[in-house]
């Protein structure tokens, strides 16, 4: 589950807040995008109950 | 003597008159769905050879400059131009950013009345395009390139040389078909000269027919209790050569036209009729590259015949799985309109209900190049007495019709003739005009209709509309813009075919006059499901835009002012809007 939390007012044109993602291969990667309009920083959350979680801070 | 002069002129001067027009526009009354009083008068009623089809092409092309261009799309291996004519209204639009639908007749030789289709549905759509408001909005929008003829020389040889209903199929390449080096030194011999090669029969105490007492003309065979008088000694022919063999290497048969194209194209050995390698044919290689400068091509027709089919790949059973179920759902609604519209024939599949075969000019279209595409096989014995027959020579029917509607024209009667090999023997038969080509009287019927199922093709071709423009301001002279793209015909702009193998490229929707920030494509407008295109978001690419269906853009953009949204697709065509 990918979890993008808005921290300064921006909003969201694109994409959405709570996306959840089948399945991530071994050594694999997924591509997520988000168009946002606004300024500041955003926050996201990946994770799920086999991998843990991971948090980062994204400044636009 | 001055009077005389004066009466012999005025004579003269009508008999010219009479001779080009037989009555006057203010005498004649419409009949329903044909032009009344056409500029090129044809009667549709009899065939033409390649010089009548130039002729017939020249005059459409001449009389109607704004709405029909002739040009050759190159010469046959004889040297023969292969016409092409271009209908579609000339005055709106551009017609390469048009749907396009190729129609081509004839490529088996004897296989005729696909040219005087091809060149009905040119004449028609050009001489009713004044008064009929569908053909002028037809027109507008699509474009027809009507090649009669795709096989002149093969035409001409099975005109003016003697032949059967069935010769030659092939073209006219030479080859050597027993491999003995010498080349066509045994075909058939038109042995009473009248331009016709029919049947030999000669008396025999052990034959196994006899002369129906009902049709002297008529061949029965006798049961296995009965005891036949004649025995039958095939088709009108002698050993040339002194191989002991009779028509064994004649010019009819040297390769198949319909097993060259690049396709699952197989050589020889295996497919039969298959000649050097994928396009080794020059009038086949002359429509590849003619469909190749016109990506504009969404549907295809091609005529054969006989037997009252509308034909759709796949020709071989390796291909069944390249026709997915959406795309046999288009070819499905469209060829069913044709059994209505076109009494008689049966929608069928080739390799399913015909037989299997590589290399075939309609698997090319569609495998090839991803356009639909159908063969039509024209004439059917159905249209003898509108209730079904067959062509079986001990099928009756034939023989009705012939001696009641043709007044026993299509018949040569047994006569006899002293042969070098088989002493003496009697021919006799059908001729070449019957069995395969429509008689007279049937043709500009059977025509009209195939022209219909061929024009309802055409008009499903996708039909893309920039539909509603929805903006949003975003406040800090930011503007969400949304645009929905209908295509409002059955046929999607690009086949399933053509996505599989990326024939076609995607079908562009752009933006102009605005400062784009970002664009997407719109999955879900309700839920706000999209996806961006990072790439030149102002043009944004989508793979195909379904028939009778709709796709939705969108792009971020900044700024006000006037914009115009331009949907440009290689078999979708054109459309904008501004706002
Ligand atoms: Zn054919």
């Amino acid at each position: 589950m990918a979890k993008l939390t808005l921290v300064n007012g921006q909003t969201i044109i694109s994409g959405q807040t709570n996306k959840a993602i089948d399945t991530i291969e071994g050594y694999g990667t997924k591509q997520l995008t988000w168009v946002i309009k606004g300024n500041g920083k955003v926050k996201l959350d990946v994770g799920s109950p086999s991998t843990g979680s991971k948090s980062i801070d994204i400044s636009l | 003597m001055s009077f005389t002069i004066r009466f012999i002129i005025i004579l003269f001067l009508s008999a010219t008159v009479i001779d080009t027009q037989s009555q006057n526009a203010d005498q004649i009354f419409k009949a329903a769905g044909s032009p009344a009083n056409p500029k090129v008068a044809i009667s549709w009623n009899h065939y033409n050879d390649h010089g009548g089809i130039t002729e017939i092409c020249k005059k459409i092309a001449a009389a109607y400059p704004e709405l029909a261009k002739l040009e050759s799309i190159g010469k046959s291996f004889k040297g023969r131009e292969m016409w092409c004519l271009t209908i579609t209204d000339f005055k709106k639009g551009d017609p390469e950013h048009k749907p396009g639908i190729y129609i081509d007749g004839n490529i088996h030789s004897n296989e005729i009345q696909g040219s005087e289709f091809a060149m009905y549905t040119a004449w028609y759509l050009t001489e009713t395009f004044k008064d009929t408001k569908f053909i002028q909005e037809l027109l507008a929008d699509k474009v027809f390139y009507i090649v009669p003829t795709i096989n002149p020389d093969g035409r001409d040889s099975y005109f003016h040389e003697p032949n059967t209903a069935s010769t030659p199929r092939s073209g006219v390449i030479p080859i050597d078909n027993d491999r003995d080096g010498m080349v066509n030194e045994d075909g058939y011999d038109d042995l009473d000269g009248d331009g016709e090669i029919l049947l030999m029969r000669r008396k025999s105490n052990n034959g196994r027919l006899r002369v129906d007492p009902a049709d002297p003309r008529r061949m029965i065979q006798v049961g296995p209790d009965e005891k036949g008088t004649y025995e039958m000694l095939g088709l009108e022919g002698k050993d040339n050569d002194g191989d002991g063999q009779v028509n064994e290497d004649g010019y009819t048969f040297e390769y198949d036209p319909n097993r060259d194209w690049g396709w699952g194209w197989q050589p020889n050995y295996i497919q039969n009729g298959a000649y050097k390698y994928p396009f080794s044919l020059p009038e086949n290689r002359n429509v590849l590259n003619f469909v190749m400068k016109h990506p504009n091509i969404a549907a295809a027709q091609s005529y054969h015949n006989a037997g009252g089919m509308i034909l759709r790949g796949p020709g071989g059973q390796e291909d069944v799985g390249t026709y997915n179920s959406q795309d046999v759902q288009v070819y499905d609604a469209i060829a069913k309109k044709g059994e209505e519209l076109i009494p008689g024939y049966r929608y069928l599949v080739v390799h399913k209900d015909l037989y299997s075969a590589y290399g075939g000019e309609l698997d090319w279209f569609y495998g090839g190049r991803g356009i639909y595409t159908y063969s039509n096989e024209l004439w059917t014995p159905y249209l003898m007495f509108n209730k079904d027959a067959t062509r079986d020579p001990q099928d009756n029917a034939s023989y009705q019709f012939d001696r009641f509607l043709l007044f026993k024209d299509a018949f040569v009667d047994w006569h006899e003739y002293n042969h070098p090999q088989y002493g003496k023997i009697e021919i006799g038969g059908f001729k070449k005009n019957f069995g395969r080509a429509h008689p007279g009287f049937l043709l500009e019927s059977d025509a009209h209709r195939n022209m219909a199922f061929t024009i309802y093709h055409c008009y499903h071709t996708p039909k893309l509309q920039v539909d509603t423009i929805i903006e949003k301001d975003l406040g800090d002279g930011l503007k969400e813009i949304t645009a929905v793209i209908s295509n409002q015909r059955i046929m999607p702009t690009h086949s399933s075919q053509d996505i599989k193998f990326n024939i076609e490229r995607p079908d562009y929707i752009s933006i102009t006059g605005a400062k784009v920030i970002a664009g997407m494509i719109v999955d879900n407008p309700d839920l706000n499901i999209a996806r961006e295109q990072k790439n030149n978001p102002a043009t944004i690419e989508v793979s195909n835009i379904p028939g009778l269906d709709e796709v939705t853009v969108r792009w971020i953009v900044q700024g006000s002012g006037k914009y115009t949204i331009t949907v440009d697709s290689k078999k979708g065509g054109l459309s904008t809007k501004s706002k």
